[in-house]
């Protein structure tokens, strides 16, 4: 039996939480997430200082850490994906220490190696047992896997477990009790509409169906579509809008895939029913649907960061990867591709597991539009790389196909079945007979932040605005 | 003398306002002003010469107009700007 | 000959200049319907300078001006006269509307195809003649507003409209003209669209009016002749050669004459459309 706290308060002074604590979170209840900014109030009350801070990802719900910004409080924060007003803040004030961005499977891996070392890992638990087994898809807040807090629990100092549904026994759990050292028990973790806030739909907008319609041709061509192969399509809206293609495909010519894996949605789970995909390998889940079938279906597979892309972990998934689907912010002339900042050197994300399954996946697919607005895609020099050329090979714009010209073997099967494909060069300058050519402006500001591969070697640095 | 608006401020559109001046005054919001303003003025100006209007003050609010957009928006703005003010004087 | 016609609004930058990506055969701007009467004038600009400075060297882009009695008809006849676009389409065509503009072109020095939009009864009365103008390249069936004139609801299966279309296809195929179906309206109703594409097939319509780029990739599949209708005209055409004949068997089956040349216009269409590519 574990000691079950009822606030955060006793926690705290058990823990022996202080300045220069480093911190971890999994970021599983998304925009929904209570329990964050129910330890940076802590934090704030106690004022703490010189915190170095690790959530796997940061929402726009996360105004907790934004305060502790703002105070100056934070020293160094590592995460792998941040979005809403943090990154605004980042952007024009930097950081005391470092920022450090991570990917999904660079994250895991700093953590095993000890190379993130964490005081005491938060983990938001949407059920917990007496034994403090750990389950995400039941509780008032299921959210599915916990893929990205297995390794904050195995390897931080000290874990607490913050839930709000305690149940008797939980079988088969995906963080065993043997890691939780506390229990808290609070009234909520997590909103519902916030934890769902991932929930996308295979896009309508016509540029996207048109790119969507032209990765599948791409696909199909490349003859990469047969029995056991694997793919990955995350989330985004054009990437749905491929797997939509695949599933039809899939169906109508009876192939059936190994496997999916990565982010999964109710459209991966309705392949799995359907059996055109033997198993998914869910490091997240995106959607009730997901989270449901995670609970019910046993070749829907829970895995952690480290079996889905740690680097250094010789059974990660990944490994086996056919064909990822991926989006840019910008790819430049070397194929290295953005997804961390804009073209106006505004964070807008980051890697999670973009670099992680560009590298291994046997075909790394890029899908964006050529232009947003008026923004080209293609750059000379992206603004910051997050993933390197030398891992991605095909991107598929509404205006035409370019293949990284070290796939000479992609390229000569798709002439020999009629698909065109052009250069990036000659795609940059269909971009630009639209909107003219961007004066490049340098955003050379204070460098407070650096982009790591998943080894931890630095790809790029991040710089104030100004 | 009457101001005109034309446009919208949905993307890829702009919206210009011309207004009476004593001199030629651009203001340009823009959601890519580092990367665009010089060639975005550059439409307006070309325009305001071509059609010989020189003295008004224009406020283009761009939601990342193309050039074709711009000048197309200019040339109605004037069109309508000058329709107004002569029925004026 | 084209499959796909996508209309654009000429008053929506961000829609004009994307039309080109999503392999409509055709693209048609838009003065007409999609602008508001207040609106045209701006339509109009950028129309001209989206034209002038993106001629589309790939797709050809045709205008659909205001008909005709409308105060923007002249004017925009002299606007599409002075852009570098393929053609006019013209709503509400009668034979008069022809005339009227044939001698705007000739005033102009200027000389466009031109697709009329069937959709009134009355313009069914003198099809023929519309069909027959040398200006006419195809007709386009515009469903809605007939509809409206007969006081009748659109759809499937409704006997005047498929009557209406019945006398267009024959109109235009007896003049070697194409004959066009009407946009399917429910933009996101997969379905149904697939069931006017059907019919527009069966009733032997050479292409279909898209108002939703979504259904350009269905319309251009679909009017794409099958891999196996394809391969048999092949086989038909080639023994027809072979044989110097127009009467022979082929799989126990009698070939003669119409079905030699239907074979050799589907391998006409099959090759014209080849050069653009199926899309998926």
């Amino acid at each position: 039996m574990k000691t079950v706290y009822r606030n955060l308060d006793d926690v705290f002074a058990a823990a022996n939480i202080e300045s220069g604590a480093s911190l971890s979170f999994h970021h599983h209840l998304r925009d929904g997430d209570a329990v964050f900014n129910a330890v940076a109030e802590m934090l704030l009350k106690r004022k703490t200082e010189h915190l170095s801070l690790f959530p796997s990802s940061v929402f726009p719900c996360h105004t907790g850490l934004l305060q502790l910004l703002e105070k100056g409080a934070v020293h160094n924060l590592t995460t792998n994906y941040i979005s809403g007003s943090v990154a605004r803040h980042l952007g024009m004030h930097g950081l005391s220490g470092t920022l450090t961005m991570q990917s999904h499977g660079g994250r895991a891996r700093a953590l095993i190696a000890k190379e993130s070392k964490v005081d005491v890992a938060f983990i938001a638990a949407p059920a917990v047992d007496r034994e403090g087994n750990v389950t995400g898809t039941l509780g008032k807040a299921a959210c599915g896997s916990l893929g990205y807090g297995v390794e904050d629990a195995i390897h931080a100092d000290r874990v607490v477990a913050l839930t709000d549904t305690v149940l008797e026994r939980i079988e088969a759990p995906q963080i065993p009790g043997k890691h939780i050292d506390e229990i808290v028990v609070v009234e909520r973790i997590g909103a519902a509409s916030g934890i769902m806030s991932g929930t996308t739909h295979p896009t309508e907008d016509p540029v996207g169906v048109k790119i969507a319609r032209s990765a599948y041709t791409l696909i199909r061509t490349l003859g990469l579509i047969e029995d056991g192969f694997s793919f990955q399509t995350g989330a985004g809206g054009i990437s749905l809008a491929v797997n939509a293609h695949m599933h039809r495909h899939l169906r109508e010519h009876h192939v059936k895939a190994a496997f999916i894996s990565g982010g999964i949605t109710r459209y991966h789970v309705k392949m799995l029913e359907e059996g055109l995909v033997d198993r998914l390998y869910d490091v997240q889940c995106f959607d009730t649907d997901a989270i449901r079938s995670l609970r019910e279906n046993e070749r829907h597979i829970a895995i952690s960061a480290s079996d889905y892309a740690n680097p250094d972990n010789p059974k990660r998934v990944i490994k086996d990867l056919g064909v990822v689907i991926l989006g840019a912010a910008e790819v430049d002339l070397e194929f290295n591709v953005n997804v961390t900042t804009d073209s106006y050197n505004n964070i807008i994300g980051g890697s999670g597991g973009h670099s992680d399954t560009a590298e291994d996946a046997a075909v790394t697919i890029i899908v964006a539009p050529l232009l947003r607005g008026r923004t080209p895609l293609i750059t000379n020099k992206v603004t910051t790389v997050t993933t390197p050329g030398k891992d991605v090979d095909c991107l598929v714009t509404e205006r035409g196909i370019a293949i990284n010209a070290r796939r000479r073997d992609l390229i000569d099967r798709c002439r020999r079945n009629g698909v065109d494909v052009m250069t990036i060069q000659e795609l940059m300058e269909t971009a630009h007979a639209f909107s003219g050519v961007p004066k490049k402006k340098v955003y050379k500001g204070r460098a407070y932040g650096v982009v790591h591969d998943r080894r931890g070697e630095p790809l790029d640095r991040l710089y104030t605005k100004r | 003398m009457t101001a005109i608006v034309v446009g919208t401020l949905e993307s890829s559109d702009c919206m210009i306002t011309l207004s009476a001046s004593d001199t030629l005054k651009i203001d340009l919001e823009s959601i890519v002003y580092d990367a665009f303003h010089a060639q975005i003025t550059q439409v307006i100006k070309k325009t305001l010469q071509k059609e010989g209007l020189h003295n008004v003050r224009v406020l283009c609010q761009d939601k990342g107009a193309l050039d074709y957009t711009i000048e197309a928006r200019m040339k109605t703005a004037i069109a309508k700007y000058r329709e107004a003010n002569e029925d004026e004087s | 000959m084209s499959r796909s016609f996508l209309f654009v609004p000429g008053d929506v930058p961000r829609m004009l200049q994307n039309a080109a990506v999503f392999d409509a055969d055709t693209v048609i701007v838009d003065l007409e319907d999609s602008v508001s009467i207040t609106r045209k004038e701006d339509a109009r600009h950028l129309t001209d300078a989206f034209l002038r400075r993106h001629p589309d060297a790939t797709t050809p882009h045709y205008v659909r001006i205001n008909p005709l009695g409308s105060d923007d008809f002249k004017t925009d006849v002299k606007l599409v006269c002075a852009l570098p676009a393929s053609g006019v389409v013209m709503p509400k065509v009668t034979v008069d509307a022809l005339q009227r503009l044939d001698q705007l072109f000739s005033a102009e020095k200027c000389r466009l195809d031109v697709y009329g939009i069937v959709e009134s009864a009355r313009a069914f009365t003198e099809i023929h003649a519309i069909a027959a103008h040398r200006l006419i390249k195809g007709l386009i069936l515009g469903a809605e507003d007939l509809s409206a004139d007969l006081g009748i609801t659109p759809g499937l299966g409704n006997e005047t409209l498929e009557h209406a279309m019945a006398s267009l296809v024959l109109a235009a195929k007896a003049f070697a003209k194409e004959a066009v179906d009407s946009p399917c309206v429910s933009v996101a109703d997969d379905e149904r669209l697939q069931e006017e594409i059907t019919r527009a097939l069966r009733m032997g319509f050479t292409g279909k009016a898209c108002i939703h780029p979504n259904h350009v990739d269905a319309v251009n599949r679909a009017f794409l002749p099958d891999e196996k209708a394809l391969l048999k005209a092949r086989r038909i055409y080639e023994k027809s050669r072979e044989l110097q004949s127009v009467r022979f068997a082929l799989d126990g089956e009698m070939i003669d004459k119409p079905v030699i040349e239907r074979a050799k216009a589907l391998i006409a269409r099959a090759e014209r459309y080849r050069k653009r590519g199926p899309s998926a």
